[in-house]
């Protein structure tokens, strides 16, 4: 069944060209029944790899810095997702295993959104600016079936720590090389006299754990960690990055169980580009969950609010500027095994829209796609469209397309 | 009499247990910990009895692969050990005296869905003070962090 589907596929494709990111973002695209990942860039219109990612301050700094031009103007367009408890914290412990409230805490994306539409912009009105700001969190997230990591991925453990190993060479030549540098020796050899009495012997225990919570000694503590991470930054070679990461990248799995998503965001439009002069432009909010089994097969409701104030709507014959509220509601069943190129799923979406002309409707879809190669993946979209203008007649292939690559891989 | 002797012996009491808390039962490496660091070079004070100082070093989260080396001075304690490794008798405090632990550890981030912060945590038990060094290092996805630790027995 599933070579017929693909082999139907490959018949009927037609390509797009184009610097693709990575499969899941692909798949984001027919993913309707899912709360967004970062939803102020959602509600103002950015691209998924637009949005920066910073991983730890340094890295938010280099981006912010960037974005406004060394802090002396506003950004043009700029999006940015923060996890703010893994980005700030300093909590490095064993506090930080999974439980229900750190995976909260680990899960939490603010996102902040902030668009100047130049000439090209198609969407927004060019005269104004927005600003969007957004969160997600993952209450429930399942957990890892590990059985079948275990089974799956005992290939992968083996190869990865068969580099590791060889990482781990390395990085004891290196270790030595450190210890071996002049100025440091010579920083180890005060901070260690800190611990003789005058005649050179060893001070009482109770007199060296006082050394230790002197500014001198302290200071001397930070230098010796400076010049030594200095040390590992010059002479480390990263020459096992790629491989440890194309290795790392090959474990597949996905949770089961339980999960429940919430994402809400809010964005607005300033007037002429004046910030006295603001509205709201839309504002969303999402909720969804569900359950996934061992078998692959899953169920996911979802349940959305979408507002947006001023937008035009059909009334009668014409259209009017009017607020338009929609409320969806939904569920999806999906088929996905971790390990398996092959994945469907059929959701249906009911919508109750504020504008009367529009009033209720529905949109029953089913998706398939196979992924062919890392960076290839066939799609096949088919079902019934609630948008009244595209399928009036109420059933309409929807997409159909052999999506394709060129270049690296998005790292 | 006796009154006076058991008020004496609770105040007494009192009094140590004031001087007790007031020395932390825990150091933290504060010069790696501000540094956010996979690097560190710190000191750990023994004395001169017999007791044992025990080692447990904690590597990574869920969904990360971690390998491991240990050694004090020129004696391998852990050779490339996939897991954590577990509270362990290293010497005693008398027999550790300026020797030098070294550790060396790669985490490697396996599932992008878990959490993408690295950490590495040294127990030092039996000393002058218990002793706690937590590191820590957000990996991008399927990134890896590489820690290199020096302990010198003081």
């Amino acid at each position: 069944m599933k070579k017929l589907i693909v082999i139907i596929l490959l018949l009927l494709n037609y390509y797009v060209y184009g610097q693709v990111v990575d499969t899941s973002q692909l798949s984001l695209k027919l993913d309707l029944l899912k709360a967004p990942v970062s939803p102020a860039s959602n509600l103002l219109g950015f691209a998924v790899s637009d949005i920066d990612k910073p991983t730890d301050v340094s890295d938010f700094m280099v981006s912010l810095q960037s974005a406004t031009g060394a802090f002396t103007k506003l950004p043009t367009n700029y999006a940015i997702d923060i996890a703010p408890f893994l980005l700030f914290s300093k909590d490095t412990g064993k506090s930080r295993k999974l439980n229900s409230g750190n995976n909260i805490r680990q899960n939490l994306v603010l996102s902040f959104a902030y668009k100047n539409p130049d000439s090209t912009e198609t969407t927004l009105n060019k005269t104004n600016a927005y600003a969007g700001f957004g969160f997600k969190v993952s209450i429930l997230k399942g957990h890892y079936d590990k059985n079948t990591i275990r089974g799956f991925n005992k290939i992968q453990h083996v190869k990865l720590k068969a580099i590791q190993d060889e990482v781990l060479n390395d990085m004891s030549k290196l270790q030595e090389e450190m210890d071996r540098d002049p100025e440091l020796v010579a920083m180890e050899e005060k901070r260690r006299r800190m611990f003789l009495d005058a005649d050179g012997k060893a001070l009482a225990v109770d007199k060296k754990l006082a050394v230790m919570q002197t500014l001198e000694y302290k200071k001397i503590d930070v230098a010796i960690n400076e010049a030594y991470l200095k040390l590992a930054t010059e002479l480390a070679q990263d020459k096992y990055d790629d491989t440890l990461k194309k290795v790392a990248s090959t474990f597949q799995v996905e949770r089961i169980g339980w999960s429940l998503d919430l994402a809400g965001g809010i964005s607005a439009e300033f007037v002429n580009k004046n910030f006295d002069n603001s509205r709201v432009h839309n504002a969303g909010l999402w909720i969804s969950g569900g359950y996934a089994g061992k078998t692959g097969v899953s169920i996911l409701g979802l349940a959305r609010f979408l507002h947006n104030p001023d937008q035009v709507v059909p009334k009668d014959s014409v259209t009017e500027l009017a607020n338009n509220t929609n409320w969806d509601a939904g569920a999806r069943l999906i088929y996905s095994k971790p390990q398996s190129k092959f994945s469907a799923s059929l959701e249906c979406i009911s919508r109750w829209s504020s504008a009367a002309a529009v009033g209720q409707t529905w949109r029953l879809v089913f998706n398939a796609d196979y992924a062919l190669w890392d960076n290839q993946k066939l799609t096949f979209s088919f079902g019934r469209n609630y948008d009244g203008t595209i399928a009036k007649d109420g059933n309409l292939v929807a997409a159909l397309s052999f999506l394709t690559g060129f270049g690296n891989r998005r790292k | 009499m006796a009154k006076a002797k058991k008020a004496a012996k609770k105040a007494a009491t009192k009094k140590a247990a004031v001087k007790k808390a007031a020395v932390a039962p825990t150091v933290l490496n504060e010069a790696a910990a501000e540094l956010n660091s996979t690097i560190l070079n710190t000191v750990y004070v023994v004395d001169d009895s017999n007791n044992e100082v025990t080692l447990e070093v904690i590597a990574g989260e869920d969904g990360q692969q971690s390998d491991m080396d240990i050694t004090l001075d020129n004696k391998i304690l852990a050779d490339k050990i996939p897991d954590s490794f577990p509270e362990t008798a290293i010497g005693t405090n008398k027999k550790l005296q300026r020797k030098t632990l070294r550790i060396r550890v790669i985490i490697t981030d396996v599932l992008p869905d878990d959490s993408n912060v690295t950490s590495l945590t040294i127990i030092l038990k039996g000393g002058g003070l218990d002793a706690t060094f937590p590191l820590g290092k957000t990996v991008g996805q399927n990134g890896s962090a590489q820690y290199i630790c020096k302990i010198e027995f003081l």
